[in-house]
């Protein structure tokens, strides 16, 4: 009897010390290392704020796009326009550079409009915009950047200048707000490029870019016609 | 009659390209003369079909630190010829990923760092009129060919303190990368009277890492790239002692000039102390789940109305022992209000760790800023530190000894890192030994004035003079303390001369 319940005994301390060495086994760390490369992705987005049925209100996306509209030919006459936000998703820290082409006749690459456009960095980024009734922060400006473009900038005058759609004017001034007194460019003032880097890791950020297209001093001075223009944004990891 | 005709310009709606991603944005590749290394780069897709362009182009570091990109032919640009890609033009279908493959061969006769950039750019559909966006995405191929004699080398010129556009004082020193090789470069300069007394120590970066918060520099082989800092401290006729360091690569390089500064140099200075805060600087120690709040108040010292604004700074982008990316910070308070003439304001910061944070020290600055009437920010910062949990381990890293010769002896300074996850406030020995191993010299290392301590992860230099030493080599044994505690023991050779490196 003694012998068989030392054997149990022993068995039993046996089956708990092959027990702990296979969980000793099973909790042995294993290492695992993966390396996750620099990663940027950049898309366009236009918001609009349209009726529904009855009073509702929402933002909805349309086609990206910086609409200026018609210009009759009136010499010195500016508008300003709004592209809506570019929005960049990274996971790693980037520089950002912003270049532009003045508006030029798509026939006479000799006529060209008084060209200027104006980056700022929003607020933030929201994934869902419906049904927001605030603005979603990708249209919110939060820090200037600052004037960009290879074209002279146009002039200012209050009389003769005026924004396509209400919505132009609204983040104009909110984004003249954050940028208080540098809210237009300097006129016949060429900027250049313009780098940001000021994205620090991995998240969403969200840009806005405006333009101020005017016509030159004389009627002369611009064609009647088609005119086009570029702005292009090169993103890079931070050197 | 004469009849003007209305001169009618249609600018109608702009298209815009890409939402085709990349990865990876830099590729870096260590290799020998003629060896050959594929590489990939993936496009990610968009909700539509891409037709994306790939095409080489050169970097050209800029004097801000910033890139600028241009296609160049292979007589002006060799690298690019070492790079095949197996198609310039990719089709990325939607939700459909594409990977591009290329090869980098290294000619045998090739040495130095080269760098290539890949322009990934989707096609944007011509538009004829408006305007039109592009995003093109410059993925960097970071080759560097190792070949026996290539050295980091570099030479600082310009070194200059002169009025801004405000008439301001502003340091500035112009580097240039004269090897085959690029590096990091941090710099910063101390200026002393003609008593010997530190007036500020200030650190030099160009435009790109100041935008950017980032205190290294990358400089490009060939590039030449102006490093400058404001000089906030008044600085009243007389003469000045100015000492540059820079630390490139492993090396380090130290400059000095004496500067006269007459009444007219600069504005006015105009900077005193418009508000008193109190604490000026903010310290905790919380475990980890635990939380602590610390009243600060703001004393508007004027006799006008000022607005101020309460924001915080990382010491720098990405650190990993950041306030603000690892704990928790609320200010209870407005962050921005008007101060009467002579009151006080009053803001109540919290800060909570999480749980499951690592033990530690974090760190971060919290700033004060004044709005001045020109439109200005005149900024007060307040250090914040906060202990969370305990039980780490101090230890630092010795990395190299310099020396240079000084009017009496000379100067000579130790490049410290710390390694602990807390920070350090070390204190030092060096005894200077001969070939022998006897003690020739006991030295007391100190930080330069200013600093008290090194952060985690970060480096400094320990300084101290030696006079009455023949030139020669020596070794330098460094004991290194935090507390009463041994932070470090090293022992490095290095040669009293000139201009001289420790090995």
């Amino acid at each position: 009897m003694k012998s068989a319940m030392l054997s149990v005994v022993v068995t039993v301390a046996l089956v708990l010390v092959m027990g702990a060495a296979v969980l000793a086994e099973q909790e042995a760390e294993i290492n695992v290392s993966a390396e996750i490369g620099p990663y940027a992705e950049v898309w366009a987005q236009r918001l609009t704020y349209d009726a529904g049925e009855g009073c509702w209100m929402y933002w909805s996306e349309e086609e990206p796009g910086m609409n200026l509209g018609v210009y009759n030919g009136q010499p010195g006459y500016s508008k300003v326009a709004d592209s809506n936000a570019f929005i960049v998703e990274s996971n790693t820290s980037l520089v950002l550079e912003f270049s532009g082409t003045p508006l030029t006749h798509t026939e006479n690459p000799d006529s060209t409009l008084l060209t200027t456009y104006w980056a700022l960095k929003s607020k933030g980024y929201d994934e869902e915009v419906w049904g927001t009734f605030v603005f979603p922060d990708q249209l919110v400006p939060a820090e200037p950047i600052g004037f960009f473009g290879d074209g002279e900038a146009p002039p200012f005058n209050p009389m003769t200048f005026e924004f396509p759609a209400w919505e132009d004017s609204l983040f104009y001034w909110l984004g003249a707000a954050v940028s208080w007194p540098d809210t237009w460019p300097t006129p016949g003032h060429s900027y250049g490029t313009i780098s940001f880097s000021e994205i620090d890791g991995p998240g969403f950020y969200a840009f806005q870019v405006f333009g101020f297209a005017g016509t030159k001093d004389a009627i002369s001075a611009q064609q009647a016609g088609d005119y086009h223009g570029e702005i292009s944004l090169t993103v890079a990891a931070y050197n | 009659m004469l009849v003007l005709t209305a001169l009618i310009l249609v600018l109608a709606l702009g298209r815009i390209g890409a939402a085709v991603g990349v990865r990876p944005l830099v590729i870096d590749m260590n290799l020998r003369p003629g060896d050959s290394a594929p590489f990939s780069l993936v496009l990610s897709p968009g909700e539509t079909q891409e037709i994306v362009n790939l095409t080489l182009y050169k970097p050209t570091q800029l004097i801000t630190g910033g890139l600028t990109y241009e296609q160049a032919d292979a007589e002006g640009f060799p690298a690019q010829t070492w790079v095949e890609l197996e198609s310039n033009k990719v089709v990325v279908p939607p939700n459909e990923s594409v990977e591009v493959a290329g090869m980098v061969r290294v000619p045998f006769d090739a040495g130095g760092a080269h760098t290539v950039v890949v322009m990934v750019e989707p096609e944007v559909e011509a538009a004829e009129t408006g305007i039109s966006f592009r995003v093109r995405y410059a993925v960097r191929i970071n080759i560097v060919v190792d070949r026996p004699g290539l050295r980091p080398r570099m030479e600082l010129a310009d070194l200059t303190l002169k009025p801004d556009e405000q008439g301001n004082p502003k340091l500035s020193v112009l580097v240039r990368n004269t090897s085959p090789l690029h590096y990091p470069v941090t710099a910063e300069a101390v200026i002393r009277d003609e008593n010997r007394r530190l007036v500020e120590r200030v650190s030099l970066r160009p435009q790109a890492s100041w935008r950017s918060n980032r205190e290294s520099t990358q400089v490009y082989a060939g590039a030449e790239v102006l490093f400058y800092g404001d000089v906030n401290e008044p600085l009243f006729p007389g003469e000045y002692d100015l000492r540059l360091f820079v630390r490139y690569a492993d090396n380090q390089q130290m400059l000095n000039q004496r500067v006269t500064i007459d009444e007219e140099d600069f504005s006015p200075h105009q900077k005193m102390a418009l508000v008193k805060i109190v604490p000026q600087n903010v310290q905790a120690e919380i475990r980890p789940g635990g939380a602590a709040s610390q009243t600060i108040q703001i004393d508007n010292r004027t006799g006008e109305s000022m607005k101020v604004q309460l924001g915080g700074r990382d010491i720098e982008a990405d650190y990993s022992h950041s306030i603000f990316q690892n704990l928790e910070l609320q200010l209870r308070g407005a962050q921005e209000f008007v101060l009467d003439p002579r009151r006080s304001g009053r803001a109540v910061l919290t800060i909570r760790a999480p749980r499951d944070i690592q033990p530690g020290g974090y760190y971060g600055t919290l700033g004060v800023g004044v709005l001045l009437e020109d439109g200005t920010t005149d900024t007060y910062p307040i250090d914040v530190s906060v202990m969370v949990g305990e039980g780490w381990e101090h230890r630092a890293i010795v990395h190299n000894v310099h020396t240079y010769p000084e009017e009496a002896g000379h100067l000579i300074t130790v490049l410290v890192e710390n390694a602990s996850p807390a920070h350090v406030e070390p204190t030092g020995t060096l005894y200077i030994k001969d070939g022998s191993g006897v003690i020739l010299k006991t030295l007391n290392l100190d930080l330069q004035e200013v600093s008290r301590r090194i952060l985690p992860k970060r480096s400094d230099l320990m300084v101290t003079t030696v006079d009455n030493l023949d030139p020669g080599t020596y070794t330098a044994e460094i004991k290194l303390r935090h507390g009463s505690k041994e932070i470090a023991v090293e022992e490095v050779v290095f040669t009293l001369g000139a201009e001289e490196e420790s090995q």
